[in-house]
């Protein structure tokens, strides 16, 4: 018997006005995954994130997280469940410092206790204290570069460096599954060699993590992905190890137009 | 010639206080004159030497705060002795200090969340109406009725915030307006709170038996009759400040900025960020409330058009001058936003223009305000050392895309 899939979602149909964004799509990520989403532009990938992580509403189909129905949960929700994510164009806090970003990743697994900080100071400051020295543990973890800036605003970052705080972040909740939403965008070849051998790191680091990650750089697909599933109008077009998706005739007619 | 950094803060801000002072009483405006121009070089000259380890201009102050405020409890306890031959100043200074009140409570919604409130004169009005009504025609104690004008205000605060929290930006401006002048209009239109006209003998608050309102002998010092109410004032606001800049340093403001920076990424992270909002609002509206209701005590009399949307519009001006989401900052906008119109009484009828122009200049001058936030530091993090790394940072082949 196989083990209980991190996330399951199937059947997934959402449309916005007429157009069918997701048109019964499936995904499936195990425990120590890499799945890589693929497709043209348009063809549902981000949607396809919005609707697993709750910001979206689906209105057909269910996702099941580790065993536990998420579907229509709000955001905030799915995310303490152990879901985390990246965006297409990084959505970092940009006046907040570099730690800060982080620290926020920190403080979402729970909640905030918002009275706390009146009614009993020293343990509010006790747990901010401890949230940080986390949060730059973390930080030293993914990137020595901006520990050294941990105090200057994130707005200061270059891309490449914003995506590596926004993965940061992310993995500041301690997530089961994490989301990377084209994490190569706009990086030149050395970066998303970088990126990659972060993303490898990260595998050793965590082997539990499961990752679904959107991405048109084929050489990335190619290094890190166990399984691959393509996209095309909302519908899932082609599933299976890279050398299988490739070779469908359904996944070239999508991108050549052949 | 090195003066320790305590002496000259705190000889900064005597030299300021006395000359502060001397501006207020002054009536000349050849002498005016003189006085603005001898402040303008000796805030210059001050700002230098006063200037942090860094070279900050009055970085100094920061760097030893304790000074800095035990020095201004000190100059504030002595104000209504300096201004004891004008009660007129010191009720401006009562009246600065319940605006620093409704502008560090506005501060938690315009600076840490950026829900830019334009009816918060509507949530002060339900307290100052509530307590009023409560401690004149049911007989409850007028410190019963400031605490439940304080709640009443976040009460009608979270009500307000429920929906407002679905909105953003200019929206949520404008649910706040609507607000503001449906309260304005209830209140005009109900003959059980005065109407237009308002209520009057509003009991003042007292202490041990003794009227706030009653005039103060200290030490052979006659003092005038606002001068309780100006400590009283002062002692809430210091404790708001407290409360505000725990807030700031705790997990909660950390998490009202990020709801400021990015709504949807807050989400993602597992914050909620409808409660966030109601937070912001139910604070924010709590010292509002309480502001209102001491205005209330402390005058005696108040009408709707002690709560109409330019009161609104001014609290916003004097968060945006003092400096978004800096406590102090907005203590300050409040206090100079009081006080200089009164000084120029003369041009009133330009007084909008001159909340106008204020937020206009600052928008696009200086954005941040006069004191700008600044970043969190943590003790259990210290600022690491600038690694050689820093050249490694341009090595060819790195493009900065900004």
């Amino acid at each position: 018997m196989k083990p209980e899939p991190l996330l399951f979602a199937e059947d997934l149909v959402i449309r916005f006005g007429g157009l069918a964004a997701l048109d019964g799509v499936g995904l499936r990520v195990d425990r120590g995954e890499v799945v890589a989403v693929i497709g043209p532009n348009g063809s549902g990938k981000t949607t396809l994130f919005n609707v697993v992580t709750g910001l979206y509403r689906p209105h057909r189909g269910r996702v099941v997280l580790k065993g536990q129905d998420v579907t229509g949960l709000p955001a905030h929700l799915v995310a303490r469940r152990g879901v985390a994510r990246t965006f297409q164009i990084s959505r970092l806090f940009l006046d907040l410092s570099v730690l800060d970003n982080v620290l926020l990743g920190c403080l979402g697994r729970h909640r905030p206790r918002w009275l706390e900080p009146l009614v009993r100071p020293h343990s509010s400051d006790r747990r901010l204290r401890e949230a940080a020295e986390r949060a730059v543990v973390l930080l030293e973890e993914v990137s020595p570069e901006l520990t050294v800036r941990c105090y200057r605003p994130a707005r200061e970052l270059t891309l490449a460096e914003r995506r590596r705080l926004e993965l940061c972040r992310a993995l500041a909740s301690d997530p089961d599954l994490l989301l990377l939403d084209e994490p190569s965008a706009g990086m030149d070849v050395r970066e998303t060699q970088a990126l990659m051998d972060e993303v490898r790191a990260l595998r050793e680091r965590r082997p539990d993590l499961g990752i679904a990650l959107i991405e048109h750089d084929m050489t990335v697909v190619r290094g890190l992905a166990d399984r691959v599933v393509a996209l095309n109008y909302g519908r899932k077009i082609a599933e299976g190890t890279f050398e299988e998706v490739a070779g469908s005739p359904e996944v070239r007619e999508a991108y050549l137009g052949a | 010639m090195s003066v320790p950094a305590p002496v000259r803060v705190l000889t900064v801000q005597a030299a300021a206080a006395a000359w502060a002072v001397a501006f207020l009483l002054v009536e000349s405006w050849a002498v005016l004159g003189l006085l603005v121009a001898a402040g303008a070089g000796f805030s210059i000259w001050a700002a230098r030497w006063t200037a942090g380890r860094d070279g900050r201009a009055f970085g100094a102050v920061e760097e030893c705060a304790g000074w800095a405020a035990g020095g201004l409890a000190v100059l504030v306890v002595l104000l209504p002795f300096a201004l004891r031959a004008s009660p007129y100043w010191l009720f401006v200074f009562v009246l600065a200090g319940i605006h620093a009140l409704m502008a560090v409570g506005l501060n938690v919604q315009v600076g840490s969340t950026e829900m830019v409130n334009l009816g918060f004169a509507g949530f002060a009005a339900i307290g100052a109406y509530t307590s009023a009504v409560l401690s004149r025609d049911a007989g409850f104690d007028p410190w019963v009725g400031l605490l439940a004008g304080a709640l009443a205000a976040c009460a009608a605060g979270l009500v307000v915030g429920l929906p407002a929290a679905r909105t953003r930006g200019y929206y949520y401006s404008l649910v706040t307006i609507a607000f503001g002048i449906v309260a304005y209009l209830a209140l005009v239109n109900l003959p059980a709170v005065g109407g237009p006209s308002g209520l009057g003998r509003i009991p003042p608050l007292s202490v041990l038996g003794v009227s706030l309102r009653s005039p103060l002998s200290v030490a052979g010092f006659a003092l005038p009759g606002q001068a309780p109410s100006f400590y009283l004032v002062a002692v809430l606001l210091a404790a708001a400040v407290w409360a505000a800049r725990r807030m700031h340093r705790s997990e909660a403001g950390l998490v009202w900025n990020a709801l400021r920076e990015d709504e949807v990424a807050t989400r993602s992270l597992g914050l909620d960020v409808t409660q966030a909002k109601l937070w912001a609002m139910g604070f924010g509206t709590f010292l509002g409330g309480l502001a209102g209701a001491l205005y209330a005590h402390t005058v005696g009399f108040i009408a709707p058009d002690n709560f109409t949307f330019l009161h609104s519009v001014m609290l916003v001006s004097m968060v945006i001058l003092g400096g978004t989401d800096n406590v102090a900052g907005v203590v300050l906008g409040a206090v100079v936003l009081t006080v200089i119109p009164e000084k120029f009484r003369a041009f009133q009828d330009y007084r909008l223009l001159l909340y106008g122009a204020v937020l206009l200049a600052m928008l696009h001058g200086r954005p941040q305000g006069l004191l700008p936030k600044g970043v969190r530091r943590y003790a259990s993090v210290p600022q690491p050392p600038e690694a050689p790394r820093a050249e490694k940072a341009v090595e060819a082949g790195t493009v900065a895309v900004r």
